[in-house]
């Protein structure tokens, strides 16, 4: 088999890692210099870089300029499939959960919001809040209905029980938008390597889709989780 | 002995060493040449005699790779699901899948702890793009352990599925745990992908459990951003979610 790239950064991200935890360091550790990382794991600097990329924007670790390289705390653990009801959340501990409601909306998601309830901008009902775990912001939330819906379906996204909701689907995508980016940055803390997941779920009554979750994840700080069994 | 009788006898021969495991299912059988040569004959019957076989989907013919013996009529190469290779083809794209990397080592720290074994136990790792009309789909890094499946080295992965490499190693998977995440790409997967380095992609870590509750297997997968939808939607419905790609 042609060996036509080097995969050798993947090894070295995984020793790394091993390191962390033989090392029994924790959020907040500083991992010894490039150089000496180097010669631990006889690789040049251009692998080990590689690695430690790798890393950064996989949230393990992070870089402060000129101070080297620290350990992140482990990712938030959320549930993917009922991200927008966190009251109903299994791996969601509610004692270390806090939402602080937010002022801003980007507008594809109002346009969104429009399109798929079928509505013009003042019919429109939203809220947004920003979660945290404990002092770490998370993400951002935005739910959306119509206005004249909210008497028929209170508390829409109060609980997954709620019986007018039959069933929901669930997107996820990546965040490419730069307006996006740009209203979650100062209330997410986002660094240049962070990224943002973009998590939908359309809340459908019977056919039609009669309420709108959308959430912003730091990438780098919060996993989704979902078991899928096989028959 | 006419071309006939004698391509039939060839056929019948090759379909013992099948059912005697001399001829592994996953790996390819000998080349049309090396077979006329044992069997004393010409490549043309030693063609009719695969022809037979093929009939029979006992062997299955790849183009440019050979004969790879196949019990079972599943054909895709998705890797968790076959509904997968059936969305990509009704959105017009060709699935295939290239090796980039395969080889056997120990599972270490990180292995240990996800399979539950000793650290020195060996585990087969295998690196594979996959690609729709050629264009890159994703990065799938999966690891199983060495001794699950037999002659785990010879399986050709870019003809075989794992889920049909596990159903011959009587493996039942009963659940598949997704973890989703999001990260950029580092220049080693961009280049793999396609894609300016630090690209936001969606991160994807399987694991596989059996009936029995042990990790069959653990895979690590990058996904390009055209293409997430088909590891990420699905519908919850009565308390379940279904992927999109998983056969109803």
């Amino acid at each position: 088999m042609p060996k036509l790239y080097n995969l050798r950064s993947i090894e070295v991200a995984e020793l790394i890692e091993e390191y962390i935890v033989q090392h029994q360091l924790s959020a907040g550790d500083r991992l010894p210099a490039e150089r000496e990382l180097a010669e631990i794991y006889h690789v040049t600097r251009v692998t080990l870089r590689n690695a430690l990329q790798d890393l950064i924007y996989s949230g393990k670790i992070t870089r402060h300029k000129n101070k080297g390289y620290f350990v992140c705390g482990p990712k938030v653990r959320r549930d993917y499939t009922t991200y927008c009801f966190p009251q109903t959340d299994p791996f969601l501990d509610l004692s270390r959960y806090t939402t602080v409601p937010f002022d801003r909306i980007p507008q594809q998601t109002v346009y969104l919001g429009q399109n798929i309830l079928g509505v013009f901008e003042d019919e429109l009902y939203h809220e947004q809040y920003v979660e945290y775990i404990d002092a770490l912001p998370v993400g951002i939330t935005i739910n959306m209905q119509k206005t004249s819906d909210l008497a028929q379906f209170p508390g829409l996204f109060r609980s997954s029980g709620n019986p007018d909701v039959t069933k929901h689907s669930q997107t996820l995508r990546l965040s490419f938008s730069d307006e996006v980016f740009q209203i979650c940055r100062e209330p997410l803390a986002l660094e240049e390597t962070d990224n943002l997941l973009l998590l939908n779920s359309f809340l459908y009554h019977n056919d039609t889709i009669i309420g709108i979750s959308q959430s912003f994840c730091v990438g780098t700080r919060v996993e989704l989780i979902t078991d899928i069994r096989i028959y | 002995m006419t071309g006939k009788e004698t391509a039939q006898r060839v056929a019948e021969d090759i379909r013992a060493k099948i059912a005697s495991r001399d001829y592994v299912y996953g790996t390819s059988i000998p080349s049309e040449r090396a077979l006329a040569e044992n069997y004393h004959t010409s490549r043309s019957v030693i063609r009719s005699a695969l022809e037979f076989l093929i009939e029979e989907n006992l062997i299955k013919q790849v183009h440019g790779k050979g004969n790879f013996v196949t019990k079972t009529q599943i054909d895709d190469t998705g890797v968790h699901f076959k509904g997968m290779t059936e969305l990509l083809t009704q959105a017009g794209f060709t699935p295939s899948a290239r090796v980039l990397k395969a080889q056997t080592r120990q599972a270490n720290y990180k292995f240990s702890r996800i399979f539950d074994v000793l650290e020195d136990t060996p585990v087969f790792q295998i690196t594979r793009l996959r690609l729709g009309n050629e264009q890159p789909i994703s990065i799938e890094n999966t690891y199983i352990l060495y001794d699950s499946v037999k002659n785990v080295e010879q399986i050709d992965f870019q003809v075989y599925s794992l889920y049909d490499v596990f159903h011959m190693n009587h493996i039942h998977i009963r659940s598949i745990r997704h973890i989703f995440s999001g990260m950029r790409l580092s220049a080693t997967f961009s280049k793999l992908l396609e894609l300016p380095a630090d690209t936001p992609v969606v991160s994807i870590h399987l694991t596989s459990t059996t009936l029995d509750g042990r990790v069959a297997e653990y895979t690590e997968a990058f996904v390009a951003p055209n293409f997430s939808k088909f590891y990420t939607d699905g519908v919850y419905c009565n308390g379940k979610f279904v992927l999109d790609t998983q056969p109803v």
